[in-house]
């Protein structure tokens, strides 16, 4: 089997390939490395300026080595073999989106501690139980969530019930605006409120 | 004025798209699932209609095919997807609204193999290449909405 990609090895592959310095980059491009990366490293304290960072399409297990990434904005580590949130505190006061589609996700304990968090992609990983979006209920700027094919997801749209799982996670995130890429139109958002029994529809 | 001529420029794209979709016809998606081993670029271009529409895929992983390095494609969920009798009318009537900027980091990888073209894809497979025009022209589509939509809206 070959060996894996480093984040320095890939690192330094990019400031070759685009003639950029990667500590001033703002854009960090590490997504779809052959062979995968499989750890990130303290490589990564070195991108100062770096508002994106794309790690998506390796083989990671872990998230870890954020710190020293003090602009961090978009956090981008879909497809990967990532099985919790963990590790995100350095990077909490800045972090505004977080990319997660395609792990092994299926508790979100960790998501609480990133409460600047605006975007949150989560499709195809394994959450089944409403207990895991209440943890988001703290997250008061959390106004975009994606959970298609997850085993929550999956089951409502099995059994035609989709209206229904969308009223009740907006009755439990009433902050969302869109869900599913879809955004949450009036009606939902009454109907949430009405499930809520504050009464008030609308109100 | 400049989002709306943005926004138009992006509108021959997908009139392609479109036209590449229909060329289609069920015939060659029936003939497509009967091959055990389509060719290897079928599989790839597939895996990037999979990810526009959150459909299951594997964890990446690598393969050698002729001289060159590209990520191995998830076929036996695509030929679940092929299955459906509206597979064709669900992609010409796909929500490209809904498109968002991880989808699009996603197919970057299978955009960047040097033989992920329209023309390369239609020696190997015939009509079914133009999948391969329709992906390209939905990330098109998001990259240019993202930035005239909020230039509309104000």
């Amino acid at each position: 089997m070959a060996k894996a990609t480093t984040i320095k090895d890939a690192v330094k592959k990019l400031e070759e390939a685009r003639g950029i310095n990667s500590a001033e980059a703002e854009k960090i491009e590490l997504y779809g490395q052959c062979p995968p990366i499989e750890k990130m490293d303290a490589t990564l304290s070195t991108l100062k300026a770096c508002k994106h960072l794309a790690l998506s399409t390796n083989n990671i297990e872990k998230i870890s080595s954020l710190a020293g990434m003090d602009s961090l904005r978009t956090l981008s580590l879909s497809r990967n073999l990532i099985k919790k949130v963990e590790n995100v505190e350095a990077v909490a006061g800045t972090l505004e989106e977080l990319w997660l589609s395609y792990n092994s996700i299926e508790k979100l304990s960790g998501v609480e501690k990133l409460p600047n968090l605006r975007v949150l992609y989560l499709s195809n990983n394994r959450i089944r139980d409403w207990g895991e979006l209440d943890r988001l209920a703290g997250l008061e700027k959390l106004e975009d969530l994606l959970l298609v094919g997850n085993p929550l997801y999956n089951d409502a749209r099995d059994a035609n019930t989709i209206p229904e799982y969308r009223v009740e996670a907006i009755r439990r995130l009433p902050q969302l605006k869109k869900l599913d890429g879809i955004p949450v139109d009036v009606d939902e958002r009454d109907q949430a409120a009405q499930a809520r029994g504050g009464g008030a529809a609308g109100g | 004025d400049d989002a709306e001529r943005d926004l138009a420029a992006a509108k021959p794209a997908l009139d392609d798209a479109l036209a590449a979709l229909n060329q289609i016809r069920p015939a060659d998606i029936t003939s497509l699932k009967a091959l055990k081993s389509p060719p290897d670029i079928v599989k790839r271009i597939f895996d990037c209609v999979l990810l526009l529409r959150y459909w299951p895929i594997s964890p990446v992983s690598w393969q050698d095919v002729k001289g060159a390095m590209v990520i191995a494609g998830s076929f036996d969920v695509a030929v679940k997807m092929m299955g459906d009798m509206n597979f064709l009318t669900a992609l010409l009537n796909f929500p490209k609204e809904q498109i968002n900027d991880e989808t699009v980091e996603l197919l970057q990888p299978y955009f960047n193999a040097p033989d992920f073209n329209y023309d390369s894809a239609r020696k190997a497979s015939g009509n079914v290449a133009g999948l391969s025009n329709w992906a390209a022209a939905m990330c098109r589509y998001h990259e240019v909405a993202k930035v005239v939509e909020p230039k509309i809206a104000t």
